[in-house]
Formats: C-alpha cells, structure tokens, sequence
C-alpha cells in the first residue's frame, strides 16, 4: 500500500514536471555589451518611444511590444524576452521586487521628457513654460523630483490640490504608465507628472480633469483635441514634434536595458539560485515558490487542510453515531421509529448535501452564531449517516438468522445477542463500503467554501485566485486530498485487521492480554480523536471565540478584531488579509451570500468593490450603510487566453476605443448608477470572424447576472459591444471565478468578462486587457440603529 | 421437570400445534418423531420460547415461564439447544464459541472458562480444533462443537433440533455416538429425530407427533414394535399407498394395471413381483369379487408398501353381505383360487358392519 503510493506520487510529480518543462526554450547566450543585444528578442512597451529605437538600432533583434511594464517584466522573467528596454525610474522599481532581473547598461538612450499640447493652443504652452522656468528656477521642480525619484514610492505623499470649478476647463490625458511618473491609487491620479501639473493649475486657476487612456492613443487624442495636454513620461522626438507642441523637457529619462541577471556577463555571478539553470526544474520551483512560499502560502494550505480533517474526522464519527441510530429506529419493531428512519433516510439521500450545507448555515442556524464548521460537521454527519444506517442495516440482515437464534437459545439478551454476536460479524462485512463512504464523505467536504469555511479546497482556491495558476494548487490539493484518504485509509485497514477474527483471536489467545495490533489500533484512534480535539480547539473554534469585537463599525479602523466577508480572491480579500491581520476573515462564493451573512450577523462588515455595494445597498437600504473611506484601488480588465495574441490587440483596441467615445461612461451610468432597472441593448452579432468564448459568473449584479431571463449587466453589454466591434459571435459560458481561470488557461474559453481586478501576479496566467473600469475597495455594514 | 399444558402455537391463520400436554422428566431422553410439518421442531423452539407459543402454559421447576416477567435469558441458560444448521459463531474459534457463554453470561474467568471447553472438546473428540473457525470444520465436527457449546453452560436440559437432518450419512453416527453417550451420562434430552433406529435404542420415551398434537407415546419398543394407532403404524414402517376404487363391472383393467406397474416401479419392485402382483389382482377382482358384487360393485383397493419390511399388500374393502370368497368359490375355479394361494405370503378375511375386509400380503 504505501508502496504503491509512494509510486503513484512520484509518477504524478514526474508528470506534472514533464508537462510544465516542455513549453521552456534553451537560455540565450549571456550578454556582454550593448551590441550583444543585436539578435536578441528585446522587449519594450508598445508606444513607448524605446519601440521605435530598438527596432532601428537593432534591426536583426525581433521586437515584442507588452502593454505594459508589468507585462515586460514578466516576458524577461519567464524568458519570452531576452532583454527589455524602459526608463530608468521603472527599471529601479521592477529591480526591487526582483532580485534575478538585473540592468545591462543604462547608457544608451536619454531623452528630454516634455508635456505635450495641441499645436492649435500654443497659448497655454506658453504658461507652462513659465511655470516650468520659474519652478526651476525657486528649485520647487528640483525638489519634487528628487521627492518622486529618490525615495520608496510607499512612503511618498501626494498634496492636496483644491479643485478650481470656475475655472477654466483643461483636459490633461495620461496612460498611467507607472509611478513615478503617474500611478492611480485610492481613486486618485499621482505622480511626479500629476503634481507638476497640479501644481500648475493651481497657479492658473484651471479646472483640471484627468483622462486615462492607452499610451499609443495620447498624441492621437491631442490631435484630436480630446484632451489639451498630455503627460506620462513623454521623451520629445522629432517625429512626435510634428504632430504636437512640445513644452520645455521637465526632466531627462535615462533609459535602461534590462534582463535576466544570469544571461549578463557581469552580473551572473550574483544571479540568485543559479542552480535554477534548466528551465524544466525552474517552472517546478517556480510555481512552487509562487503557489506555496511566496506570502506564506503554505500556511494557507496547512490551515485548510487542518479544517478539512477535522470537518471529515468529526463527520465520520458524528454520522456513524448517527447512522447507528437511524439503523436502530429503521429495524426496530414500533412503527413510528420506523417511518421516521424511513423519512429521514429518503430525505437525506434526495437532497443534495451542498443544499444541505446552505439550508443549515442559511435557514436553521440562520440568527445563531453558530461556527461554520461545527454547521459543516453537522451537515455531512447527517448525509453520512443516512447512507451508513441503511449500510449497517442490510449488513445486520445480512447475518445469518441462526446466529441470533443460537445466541439467545444460548441465553443472552437481545441486547447482548446483538453486541457480542451480530454487531462483530456485521462491523466486518459494512466494513469495505463503509470505507468508501468515508472516503467519499472526505472528498465531499470540499465544497464547505460555500459556507465561509477556509478547507484545503478554498486554500487552493485563494491561492488560485491570487496567482491565476490553475496547475499547482490543484494538483497540490489532489495530492492532499489523496494523501488524507490514504491515511484515513490506512487506519480503516488497521481496524478491520483489527475485527479480523482470525488474526484477532490467535494473537489474544497465545498471549492472554490484548495484542499489539489491539493496542495499535486503539492508540491510533485515541490519537485521532485527540489530534482532531486539538484542532478544533486551536483553529476553526476561535472563530466562536469572544476575541471577536463588538463596537459599531464607524471607519476602517474598526474593522480590526472584526469578522469580514470577502469574495475569495477579489482584491478586497488580499487587502483585509494584508492590512487587517486582526480581522477573522470570513471567505465567501458569492457576493450575494455575503450580503446575506452581513445581514444575518454572521460577519460584521463585508469588504468588496464599491460598485457592487453601493448596488446591493440600494436593494437594502435599511439593513446596510457603506464607510465612505476606500481600503485600496483597482483596475478592472478583461483577463485573455495567453496564446491569442491578435485578440489581445484586438481587445486593446476596443477598449481604448470605448473609453474615448464614452461608451464605457455611458454603461457605468446606465447600469451602476442609474436607479431603474436598466435592459440588455439588442445588439446584432453577424460572427463574420468567428466565435468569441467568453466565461462570466452570472450571479455578480451590477455586472453579469440574470434577469426576466435573459443575461443582463454591464459586463455582458460590454462584451456584446466588444464581439461587434470584433465582428465575432458570442458565446457565454456561465463559471464560478475559479473555473474560468481555469479554463483560460486551459483555452476552453478566449476571455472573462466578470469584474475581474487587474493584478500583476495573476497575469503569470493570462494576459489582461487595459482596464475598463476603476473602483474603489470599500467596507459595507449593517446599518447602525440608534 | 417440565410440564406442557394445552401449548398451542398458531402462524397466521395456521394452527402448528394444537393442544399439546406433555411430561418430561429429568433424565429422560425423549424423541420426537412424526411426519414433516407437523409441528415437532415448532414444540422444541416453544420450550425455550424461541418462538413464543400461542396459549397454554409451560411449567419448569412448578414455575409458568409464559408468565409476564419470567426472566427469558435465565431460563434459557438452563436449556442447552442444538441446531439443524449448527449456528456456530462464525466470528469466533471453537474455543471462543464454548467460552463466550460462560464468561459473559455465568461470570466464569477466562482461565475457567477455557479449561472447561478444552475438556469438553476432548470429551467430543475435537481438542485439536480448538483454535479453528466453524467454517473450516466439517458439518460434524461443527455439530459436536455445537453440543459442547451447550454442555460448556452446564444446562439441566438439552434440546435437539434434528441434529444429524444437515449431516452427510457417513458424519451421522459420529454425532449420534456423542448424544448416545450423553444419555448414558444421565443427561435430560429432547431429541427431534427422523433416525429411527437411533430413538428406538437411545429415548426412554417417544412423542409421535401428527396433526399438532402428540398423536401417540410411549415407551419405544412399544411406538415401534405395536402402534396403536394407524398413522403411528404408516409412520414407522414408512408405508407407502395405492388407491383405486373400482365402481362399475366394466372398469378401466388397463388404466389399473398401469397405476400399479408405476407404484411398483417406484418402490423399486422386480418384474418378477410385478407380474405376480398384477396377476393376483386381475384373479382376485375377475373370479372371486366382481362376480359376487353383482351388478353394482363398490369395491376399494389399496395397494401397500412398506418400506421397513420391502413388503407389498394388497388391501380389499368392499361392501356385500359377509362370505369369504376364499370358501365360496365353486370347484371349477379353483384354478383362481390355487395361483392365488401360491404367489402370496399369506391372506386373511374379516367382515364388520357390512363391510368387507380382505387382506393379501405378496
């Protein structure tokens, strides 16, 4: 047995490796000078002025254009690009976080950086430039650069500007291309660009609006006079000069050549983990790292496999307690007893356990602060048991009639005639389907998540969430999952070695006392037993603890000591993970079922999009209130097939289209915030180009959810809109997160449309689209009731 | 020592026994016998209220265990029972089997326990098996075990439920061979039998059981060797019958003699006898009975065998006024007469009430 595991493991990890080392390329040649970069592939942000220059400084080097740095990083990091250039500032940054991409030389392209206006209004050129003169020369620009480049970007405070409504009204168009330059966090534009140029209108007394847009589309705005000046990092160059007016250079951009430490002469030396060489034992390690290590992940996956053993350990002995009974009520001879065994059982078996789950946490511990858990225990021991009674049962009738007959001819009781004639004949023979009904009970209980308690399977689910790797979690919590029915296994085994009357009565009779394998197996059990006592005690029971604060929630600050729902893996889980370490961390499936845990007092605050709170609030607006503080920002996109390169152009495109034409404003108001009950726009698909797959989750209003049904939302609007203007036929595909990432990777779906948040550690897995939407992070409550 | 008063036993609408008294001593050995179904193996399991009886009582030691309150298990503890199928333990050696009584029910240490089975296995002959599982003995091997097991609870009673009816020929006498030195030990029995030899040698009474009750008793040289009554009589000498009833003086002789050919070959007759026997009722009917019946014959006959003796005979009842035909035949057929007299054993004729007996034994 623990041969053939061992084996089987081995077999399964060879496989895994196997699959994930074929896609890896030999490493390049190591680069010593600038001039090795000539028939590299060079990787560089596309619109960005480096394109041009790498293509005509090295016309043997192939070029890749990523969108942004976060993708250009990534394409060095896993060696899609042998080297990429980006200014200087960003390279600093991106080398912070990452200690095996080093810079090959930063002496080979500066540029005079400049704000840009349209040619047709040299008049407020002109007062910039006074404004740039005079800052320069009081030192104010010396020191707001030295602020925004020589210090760590989490520390640095961008002031506050009055806004000036009467004033006149400029447009400033930026791609936010990254900090230092301009960054959006908390809902606001920053940067060293941003307060250059507040600071300006300040002074002039303008009424600045700040438009968000794809790089490549900045001059083309300006042409057009979308905007009236751009700004995010823009070198001056003649060819840029003919369309637009530049200002004075505020700054020089030094421009750095990036790459990976180990393929630079000088640095591979100092190249961490140089073992790392092969890429097939690098993909390994590096998902390992990054799904296991990295933030402690591991911790994540113990805690949930803690839980998961305890909910099956004490569902297993509460269900077989249970079962015995049930089988107690269904043979014996009253009627009543009887009809209710019969019931229970029929009802039991007819009702899927996950409804079972939900109708316990739900509805009968509804208003009680009852811990999941101990919901969960409940609900697979009584499915558990409805199953074992019945197995019990035949088992019992299943012994011969003569056996009863010879022991109460013999002079036992019933009672006794059961215990010690029938019941040990019986234990063998459920034996080998009561093993498999545990294991099944086992594997059953990975759906707990639907109730907010954080098993192995939600453990895998957040990291999935988190890293967009669909590949190690699962395979890891297969794994698991295995190992905990091998154990469980194993020690069924041991006790049916243990009823063996064969084995048994040898041992006992040579020895008199009870034999090893009896106090084997007997110390395995209390060992068990105790072992899950330990952990229910240390983990999932805290959640019942009075640690748990009660004051009213009135800021953010409250929120610590506090139990919050989350939607597992959106942004606002990371963050109350992150910054709340004092908050019990309610993990939710759906937005709705939070909302419906806040307002049954099973958490305290529930911490999701603004959007979709501000939505739920206006169908409940006497049961919640939303905190007006935001805990964090996010950039909502479209996750991609990795492989689909055109449609990511495509997709690009669309977006940076819709969010000129306002046809992205014009959703948000038609489906956020507006207060009727808005419909799908017909929209004709003639799939002249094929068929776009598309995965959503149907059950995230405001964004994609059923309605008189039909799909409804400003997410499939959005899609239906892309599909036209992509001359594609649309097929949605309903999925919970999880599976759509998924079935991204696995390519049983092009794109997700479904709020997703923009992170840079998911986009290891697929390729996001330029955001469409921005929204803030913030907390919903119950409303306070004075 | 027990007392049976009026027991009656009803299943559904079907009453297995009736009314049954009985009277069993200590240090008797009874045998139970009658034909199947007729309730024999339901009176022993109401002894021990395995199955628990309709009406009437049963007093053991004066007490009325049918009372409300009887204490059952103790009771039963006194009263050992063997079955047809053995119902071993199956989850527990021969050794288990003899102990768990005694340890769990009578309180005896596992040292006493054990030492008692091993000196009753070795009193069974089976001290090498103690360590086996009843499902590696033979059927009676498992049966000897089953009968230690009941000596193991030092019973005053044992019961026995057909306990050789499950056995291989060749492993009966092994089991009977310990019962038999059980009754030589003096211990009380009450044995349900099909072993005729073996209730006729061993009990000190038999119960004929028929029709739900106890049909007949006795001691067994007199149920054996005398029944009293008629079924008793068919029981024991396992007599197997032939009727025909011959109502019109063109009856079917073919269709007869058919019947008869086929009765014969069943219980395995010669040709020899065969002949003769189709002979001997072809005479019997043609010259001596329908001629005296005159024109309206109401003759019935019985063709017996018996297969304790291997003996056919042929039994004639008719009515008409008394005379035997054996004398009243005129001189010109006595050709009849004399084959007659020649093929069987002996005959023999009796008249009552108008009826007429005639018996040939063949």
């Amino acid at each position: 047995m623990k041969k053939t595991a061992t084996c089987l493991l081995v077999i399964l990890m060879l496989f895994v490796a196997l699959l994930s080392g074929c896609s890896k390329q030999a490493p390049p040649t190591r680069l010593a000078t600038v001039e090795d970069m000539a028939d590299k592939r060079i990787g560089v942000c596309s619109g960005f002025i480096y394109d041009k220059f790498a293509s005509e400084r090295f016309p043997a080097a192939t070029v890749l254009r990523y969108n942004s740095q976060t993708d250009l990083l990534l394409a060095v990091k896993s060696e899609k690009a042998d080297v990429a250039i980006t200014n200087f500032a960003a390279a600093k940054i991106m080398l912070k976080d990452n200690s095996e991409v080093g810079i090959l030389t930063d002496e080979i392209l500066t540029f005079p950086i400049g704000v840009g206006f349209s040619k047709s209004n040299p008049e407020l050129r002109a007062r910039f430039d006074a404004f740039l003169q005079a800052s320069q020369a009081d030192g104010s620009l010396q020191a707001m650069y030295k602020k925004w480049f020589e210090n760590d970007l989490d520390t640095i405070k961008m002031p506050k500007f009055k806004a000036s409504p009467s004033g006149r009204n400029v447009v400033l168009g930026v791609a936010i291309g990254d900090l230092p330059s301009v960054g959006y966090i908390d809902g606001e534009y920053v940067g060293f660009d941003i307060e250059l140029i507040q600071t300006f209108a300040a002074q002039e007394n303008i009424n600045l609006q700040i438009l968000s847009m794809d790089f490549a589309a900045l001059i083309a705005s300006l042409a057009t006079g979308k905007v009236d000046m751009i700004a995010d990092c823009i070198a001056i160059n003649a060819e840029r000069q003919k369309q637009v007016d530049f200002s004075l250079p505020y700054m020089k951009d030094k421009t750095a050549v990036i790459a990976l430490k180990k393929n630079i002469a000088h640095l591979a030396g100092s190249a961490p983990q140089a073992a790392r060489s092969s890429g097939f034992i690098q993909s390994v390690s590096d998902g390992f790292y990054s799904n296991i290590i990295h933030e402690n992940r591991y911790l994540l996956i113990l805690d949930g496999l803690k839980t998961t053993m305890v909910i099956s350990f004490f569902a297993v002995v509460f269900g077989t307690l249970l079962g015995a009974f049930i089988c107690f009520m269904r043979m014996s001879r009253r009627k009543l007893f009887q009809a209710f065994a019969r019931a229970y059982i029929s009802l039991m078996r007819g009702v899927p356990v996950l409804v079972l789950l939900m109708i316990m946490y739900y509805v009968v511990f509804g208003k009680a602060n009852v811990s999941p858990v101990l919901v969960a225990v409940l609900a697979f021991g009584m499915n558990f048991a409805a199953y074992v009674s019945e197995m019990f049962r035949s088992a019992i009738e299943s012994i011969d009639r003569g056996q009863t007959e010879a022991g109460i001819a013999g002079g036992f009781s019933k009672i006794q005639t059961f215990v010690y004639i029938i019941m040990p004949q019986a234990i063998r023979r459920v034996l080998s389907v009561y093993k498999g009904e545990v294991i099944s009970l086992v594997k059953m209980t990975s759906i707990v998540g639907y109730i907010a308690v954080q098993d192995l399977t939600k453990a895998s689910d957040i990291i999935r969430s988190r890293t967009f790797d669909a590949f190690f979690p699962l395979l890891m919590t297969a794994v698991l999952y295995f190992a905990i029915s091998a154990l469980l296994l194993q020690l069924l085994d041991g006790f049916e070695r243990f009823t063996d009357p064969r084995r048994q009565q040898r041992g006992a009779n040579q020895s008199g006392p009870p034999g090893a394998g009896k106090l084997l197996v007997i110390a395995a059990l209390v060992l068990g037993l105790g072992g899950g006592v330990y952990f229910y005690n240390s983990q999932p029971a805290a959640e019942n603890k009075p640690t748990v604060s009660t004051g009213q929630i009135k800021s953010l600050a409250d929120l610590g000591g506090k139990r919050v729902a989350v939607i597992t893996g959106t942004t606002g889980d990371f963050v109350i993970r992150d910054k709340y370490k004092t908050s019990q961390v309610v993990d939710m499936v759906y937005p709705a079922d939070a909302a419906l845990a806040l307002r049954t007092n099973k958490v305290d605050a529930f911490v999701f999009d603004r959007n979709t709170l501000q939505y739920i609030l206006a169908k409940h607006p006497q049961d919640f209130e939303i905190l007006p503080e935001r805990l964090s920002s996010v950039e909502i996109a479209i996750p991609m097939r990795r492989d689909a390169t055109d449609l990511h152009r495509q997709v690009n495109a669309a977006i940076s289209h819709f969010k000129q034409d306002g046809t992205i404003e014009k959703l948000k108001q038609k489906w956020i915030l507006s207060s009727g009950t808005p419909t799908l726009a017909k929209i004709n698909l003639d799939g002249r180009n094929g068929m776009l797959r598309m995965g959503t989750c149907l059950l995230s209003e405001p964004y994609a959810y059923m309605s008189n049904g039909a799909m409804a939302g400003l997410d499939i609007e959005l899609a239906h809109l892309l599909a036209e203007r992509l001359g594609m036929k649309l097929e949605i595909t309903d999925m919970s997160y999880d599976a759509m990432i998924a079935a991204l990777q696995v390519g049983k779906i092009d794109l997700a449309i479904a709020n997703f948040y923009k992170l840079n550690e998911r986009q290891t897995a697929c390729e996001f689209s330029i955001p469409y939407l921005q929204n803030d992070i913030a907390a919903m409550v119950r409303r306070h009731k004075p | 020592m027990i007392s049976v008063k009026n027991l009656s036993k009803q299943f559904g609408s079907n009453w297995v026994l009736n009314d049954i008294n009985a009277e069993i001593r200590k240090g008797e050995v009874i045998s139970i016998i009658g034909p199947s179904g007729t309730g024999k193996s339901t009176f022993l399991r109401c002894l021990n209220l395995l199955e628990r009886p309709t009406g009437g009582s049963i007093l053991i030691d004066g007490e009325n265990i049918l009372q409300k309150g009887a204490d059952e298990p103790k009771l039963r503890r006194k009263m050992g029972m063997v079955f047809q199928s053995f119902n071993l333990y199956a989850h527990l050696t021969v050794l288990g089997n003899l102990t768990i009584g005694p340890m769990k029910l009578l309180g005896k240490s596992r040292q006493e326990a054990e030492a008692k089975a091993i000196e009753l296995l070795k009193s069974v002959g089976l001290s090498e098996k103690i360590d086996q599982f009843p499902d590696e003995l033979s059927g009676g091997q498992k049966q000897r075990v089953a009968i230690a097991r009941c000596l193991a609870m030092d019973p005053e009673i044992i019961l026995f439920d057909e306990p050789t009816s499950a056995l291989d020929p060749t492993m009966v006498s092994e089991v009977l061979a310990v019962i038999r030195r059980l009754a030589k030990d003096g211990m009380t029995m009450a044995i349900v039998t099909h072993e005729m030899d073996f209730a006729k040698n061993v009990s000190s009474r038999v119960f004929y059981m028929d029709e739900g009750i106890i049909y007949e008793e006795g001691k067994p040289g007199d149920i054996f060797e005398n029944p009293q009554k008629e079924k008793t009589r068919i029981f024991i000498q396992r007599i197997r019958k032939l009727n025909e009833k011959i109502v019109s003086q063109d009856f079917d002789l073919y269709k007869l003699n058919a019947n008869i050919e086929l009765f014969c070959a069943r219980h395995t007759a010669d040709k020899r006898t065969v002949s003769h026997i189709l002979l001997v009722v072809e005479e019997v009917l043609g010259q001596l009975l329908l001629p005296l019946a005159g024109g309206e014959p109401e003759i019935d006959l019985t063709l017996e065998y018996s297969e304790k003796t291997a003996e056919f005979q042929l039994l004639l009842d008719y009515a008409g006024a008394e005379q035997n035909p054996f004398l009243a035949l005129p001189d010109d057929d006595n050709l009849s007469l004399r084959l007659i007299e020649k093929l069987a054993k002996s005959s023999s004729y009796s008249s009552v009430a108008g009826r007429n007996h005639l018996t040939i034994v063949l």
